[in-house]
């Protein structure tokens, strides 16, 4: 319309409103076939992996032997970053709770919040004004 | 979007270089086929949903109305579906997505491969044609039946918001997590990658590629290359086609809600107003309300540095928006563009869409008087 | 310039200008005088018919749309009112047709899938997805489904085009007496796809779904078929 111009805009994901999606979409665990540091994550590869796998189908599993090595997990994320463990002598229940901890990653930098509340939305309640306070309960200097 | 702005940003920069080679011996190489001619959109939806396959790619049947026999000449392999469930990009795709057991793992294969120069297998193109259509429709619907009397450029831009290419490549890349295809063959070989695993990536034609340091790079613009956010975008426009072609519309609608339209978007903040005041008493007028008024509520420190004035905006007796700002003028126009806000993004409570089933008919809008 | 003004009023002089007077306001009828203000009667006149929610304008889409797709009159109106006319102050069909036009194209491209899927042997296509072929899509005939060029044909030959209210900006080398002839396709294509946006705003997407697949693309595609 004449007299309006427009400001475009790309719509911002706000991820679990309609769908949550898992942030992390891919792991990558390395061991080393014979180094002490990796026994405990040969044993969770050996017991645990398969029935671990399948409960996250929505991440890729890769397993690489990487000799002379300590054992390292790597999460990757839609937001392409990546966060990495290293497994050195960990054991096999241990390690699984620090793929938990990957898969539950959001994938963001550690930042320390400066808001106590993040939101894409307005206030609700608006700003608060005082000019639209009633005049008998303004503060009085 | 990060990308675009650089390459774009590269091509300025480096166009006074390109000039001072005009004598180079390597010559770019001439556009051997002529590409189709395209109307110019303003936005990329609407081109998205324009797409155009002419005659030499597409086999047409003698009965043109026979849409069942057109074939495209291009397609000579398929990835089957066997093959697709051991990429294991594709499965977890899937999986993330939350696709029914009816969508097929080698429907992902097809709408993560666009159209190339020297490919064989079946591509995007039309399914992602065909995506734009639900999208747009759907898109479109929404916002229509939400906010009814948005100025048609503010209701386009909203509906590019969530559609155009630039949103849908978010979509894919940063909440699906769908990765392009860029390791050469060299790295795949020696990464030991099996062949089939590059059909779980994003394939196109690239429209430009990486500009180093001090060479200067020729265009590559060929008929099949896309920009990055394109070929992205069209992905997602597939993958939304191929829900309709397993799944039926009902379920299609219910993704693109959960995928889309769960989006952010503040339509709040796409009107820019060049004169508001004139704007909105023209309006006043064709409502036949009386004209606008402006009246100050209240005041604080009108000699000081810091002034605050509220104003209200009155049409008669009724107040139409407030306005504050540190100077009577800042507020005059801010309560004038409020006034028209309240106007053009009026919600109805409760309101249902044509393609809901309890669906009751829609507050019309009587379009906006422009003389 | 000044010999343009004066050309443009010796032009005038043999039409005897029907001047008005009415609260020291003076109107203009008839051809445009420069300075001078349009009676506002003149502007709701479009074609010689008087705007206006009565039978006479609204006989023709009524008929054509029958008990089945019954719309109310206002909506009616609304959708044979282009945006030109009256300077836009009168509610006109822009939005309807947006989405109108968004349906038809939806519309059209599931009428060219399922016709793979019925009538075809699509399900041993080896390229089709899920027993639908998708590679009719972007084709010339698909894309001829939705135009401007073939709504506005349609809409003229269902005789819903009789009652327009627009205003045309006529070519110059057009006189007053071809106007009527002169139909612009971006203009009278909106008759139709508004028809069907305002449908699908009163009645629900699948009956304005069925509008299109019984009304519209039933009159459309036979005229694709002449046409090559």
């Amino acid at each position: 319309m004449a007299g309006i111009n427009i400001i475009k805009q790309v719509s911002k994901a706000r991820n679990g409103l309609g769908l949550f999606i898992l942030p992390c979409k891919q792991i990558t665990i390395t061991y080393c076939n014979f180094g002490g540091s990796s026994q405990g994550m040969r044993d969770f590869l050996r017991l645990k992996l398969t029935k671990f796998a399948s409960q996250y189908p929505e991440v890729a599993f890769q397993v690489l032997d990487k000799p002379g090595f300590h054992p390292v997990i790597k999460g990757f994320y839609s937001n392409n970053q990546t966060k990495q463990i290293c497994c050195r002598k960990l054991n096999a229940d241990m390690i699984e709770n620090k793929l938990k901890l990957i898969i539950n990653s959001s994938g963001r930098k550690l930042t320390k919040p400066k808001q106590k509340v993040i939101s894409l939305n307005k206030s609700v309640r608006g700003i608060w004004s005082p000019f639209h306070v009633d005049p008998s309960e303004r503060y009085k200097i | 979007m990060l990308g675009c702005s650089r390459r774009l940003f590269y091509r300025v920069r480096l166009s006074p270089i390109r000039r001072t080679l005009s004598t180079s011996p390597v010559k770019p190489n001439p556009l051997t086929v002529a590409p189709a001619r395209k109307r110019n959109f303003k936005f990329s939806y609407e081109r998205s949903s324009h797409t155009i396959v002419e005659e030499p790619e597409l086999k047409v049947p003698e009965n043109k109305l026979d849409f069942a026999n057109y074939q495209r000449n291009s397609y000579k392999l398929k990835i089957s579906e066997e093959d697709a469930k051991k990429i294991p990009s594709i499965l977890t795709l899937h999986a993330r997505l939350v696709l029914s057991s009816k969508y097929q793992y080698s429907t992902l294969v097809r709408a993560l491969t666009c159209q190339m120069k020297e490919n064989e297998y079946a591509d995007n193109k039309q399914m992602a044609l065909f995506g734009a259509n639900l999208l747009s429709f759907y898109v479109t619907e929404n916002l229509i039946s939400n906010y009814p009397r948005l100025p048609i450029s503010i209701l386009k831009t909203a509906t590019d918001a969530y559609i155009g290419d630039f949103s849908l490549c978010d979509v894919a890349q940063n909440s699906w997590g769908i990765e392009q295809d860029e390791t050469s063959n060299l790295e795949k070989y020696l990464s030991s990658e099996p062949k089939l695993f590059r059909f779980g990536r994003l394939r196109y034609d690239k429209h430009t590629t990486q500009v180093e340091k001090g060479i200067t790079k020729f265009d590559n613009v060929t008929v099949t290359s896309l920009d990055h956010a394109t070929a992205f975008a069209d992905a997602v426009r597939a993958i939304v086609a191929g829900v309709y072609a397993h799944d039926g519309e009902e379920i299609t609608k219910k993704f693109i809600q959960s995928h889309v339209l769960s989006r952010k978007i503040d339509i709040s903040s796409m009107f820019q107003f060049r004169e508001p005041g004139k704007l909105l008493s023209r309006l006043l007028r064709v409502k036949q309300m009386e004209p606008p008024t402006v009246r100050l509520i209240s005041e604080t420190g009108r000699l000081s540095n810091s002034p605050i004035f509220v104003v209200g905006c009155f049409s008669g007796d009724s107040m139409l928006a407030g306005g504050e700002g540190s100077s009577l003028k800042e507020a005059r126009i801010r309560s004038f563009v409020n006034a028209l806000k309240a106007f053009y993004l009026y919600k109805p409570l409760d309101s249902k869409m044509p393609s809901d089933d309890d669906f009751k008919p829609l507050f019309v809008d009587e379009g906006e008087p422009f003389y | 310039m000044q010999s343009l003004l004066r050309e443009g009023l010796k032009a005038c002089r043999p039409v005897t200008l029907n001047i008005q007077q009415a609260r020291s306001v003076v109107f203009v009828r008839g051809e445009r005088v420069r300075g001078l203000i349009r009676d506002p009667e003149d502007i709701l006149t479009s074609n010689g018919r008087r705007y206006g929610l009565n039978d006479a304008n609204l006989k023709p889409l009524k008929q054509f749309l029958g008990d089945e797709y019954k719309l109310t009159d206002k909506m009616i109106l609304q959708v044979i009112t282009h945006k030109s006319f009256a300077h836009g102050t009168r509610p006109y069909n822009e939005k309807l047709s947006i989405l109108g036009e968004e349906l038809l194209r939806l519309a059209a491209s599931k009428y060219a899938l399922a016709k793979g899927v019925v009538n075809g042997d699509a399900s041993d296509y080896k390229f089709s997805v899920g027993d639908i072929n998708f590679d009719c899509l972007g084709s010339l005939t698909h894309r001829l489904i939705v135009t401007n060029r073939l709504l506005s044909e349609y809409a003229e030959s269902q005789g819903i085009d009789k009652v327009f209210f627009c205003k045309v900006a006529l070519p110059r080398n057009y006189s007053q007496d071809q106007a009527k002839d002169y139909k612009p396709k971006a203009m009278y294509s909106t008759i139709t796809s508004s028809l069907v946006g305002a449908i699908a705003i009163q009645r629900g997407k699948n009956t304005a779904e069925k509008f299109v697949q019984e009304k519209v693309l039933a009159g459309i595609l036979p005229a694709i078929n002449e046409r090559k």
